[in-house]
């Protein structure tokens, strides 16, 4: 049985949890609870009440939420301040801001085109 | 040539005018056929394959939701143009279609813009609107992939175009991709308020399992069951839409 994407985004709300592993050809976006592994062909979005315990494969990510598990991206992977990744990261571009936490082992396999930038946070004055 | 299938609702007094001057439009406009009226025990299938079989080109329905309902099957098996003259309510399918209500139907008509639209299947019944579950504690499973959940009790919709009248165009999902839009309402607090949230997600066939047996609604059809197959046909009906339909292919 094959799921099929229509292009347009999937959304799962804070109030939803899925089990197993869940596939899209379009774009995804994260808010509730996901155990099993994520793929999309198209970019996901990981919002800060996502909790995702699994492997994490997209063409681009925007990670705000928690993942237990690898993440690979073909494109850019963008953390923000409240991301949480306990496992490793193979992506092309990082970006990622001050506070993202990171627990795992650091790829990036295309080294003459990647980016990797470090956004730290300004101190108050 | 045309047949005309007028549900049992239509012949109430209350419709009288309504049909005389729809009726009178049609004769006007050319387009009369022969007129088929719903009774209890009438079989509407047989009756649209026998007139297909003498030629009938397209099937126009008198009534509402409910009336296509009864006849999606046939219309569908036999190849025929569906088309609406919206009576009663609710008329979800003609509202998102653009056909207007009453004698500017038969315009609609006339002018024969014909779209190819996907048809949904739910333990073998077919839909064309959606289906409309009652809240309470389900599961959706895609085969031995994943299944999904509300965390609390939530509603679920299953949308090939949309299942109450649209508030907005996100309502209505796109009847020419293949897929059913499944749609879970959750409540989640935010503060002191409570807050709406919708999942949303694109599939072609799924199961639904409920704990219990439930009623569910396909074009505002009864449908009983404690688990649901849902698949789709792809462009599997051939309508005739209005200039103002509301859904993007």
């Amino acid at each position: 049985m094959k799921t099929k994407g229509n292009g347009g985004s999937t959304f799962i709300a804070s109030g939803v949890k899925v089990q197993g592993d869940f596939a899209s050809e379009g774009d995804v976006v994260i808010e509730g609870a996901v155990t099993g592994n994520v793929a999309a062909t198209g970019d996901i979005t990981i919002s800060e009440t996502a909790t995702i315990d699994a492997d994490v494969t997209a063409n681009n990510a925007h990670i705000s939420g928690r993942i237990k598990g690898s993440v690979r991206i073909e494109g850019t992977a963008e953390l923000t301040q409240t991301a949480i990744i306990e496992g490793d990261i193979e992506t092309h571009r990082l970006i990622v801001a001050g506070g993202a936490r990171i627990n795992g082992k650091l790829t990036m396999p295309d080294a003459s085109g990647s980016v990797a930038r470090v956004e730290h946070e300004e101190e108050p004055a | 040539m045309y047949c005309y299938i007028y549900d049992d609702f239509v012949q109430d007094r209350k419709y009288e005018k309504e049909l005389a001057s729809i009726e009178n439009r049609i004769t006007d406009l050319g387009l009369t056929g022969k007129i088929v009226r719903l009774a209890l025990f009438r079989n509407a299938d047989e009756t649209i394959k026998k007139e297909v079989g003498r030629g009938v080109k397209t099937v126009v329905v008198v009534g509402n939701d409910a009336t296509v309902h009864k006849v999606v099957d046939a219309v569908v098996d036999s190849g025929a143009v569906l088309a609406l003259i919206p009576v009663g309510e609710p008329t979800v399918l003609a509202k998102v279609l653009g056909i207007p209500r009453g004698v500017d139907a038969c315009d609609a008509l006339s002018q024969r813009i014909i779209e190819e639209i996907d048809v949904g299947r739910i333990n073998g019944h077919r839909f064309i609107t959606g289906v409309g579950f009652p809240k309470g504690a389900f599961h959706v499973r895609n085969g031995d992939a994943w299944e999904m959940a509300p965390k609390k009790r939530g509603s679920l919709e299953i949308r090939n175009l949309a299942v109450q009248a649209p508030r907005s165009a996100e309502d209505i999902s796109n009847p020419t991709d293949a897929l059913l839009d499944v749609v879970i309402e959750t409540q989640e607090r935010s503060g002191w308020r409570q807050k709406s949230e919708e999942t949303r997600i694109p599939l072609n066939r799924f199961d639904v399992y409920y704990e219990h047996p439930v009623t569910v609604l396909a074009d505002g059809a009864e449908v009983e069951g404690e688990v649901f197959h849902i698949d789709i046909e792809k462009t599997a009906l051939h309508t005739i839409v209005g200039r103002d339909r509301l859904f993007n292919t």
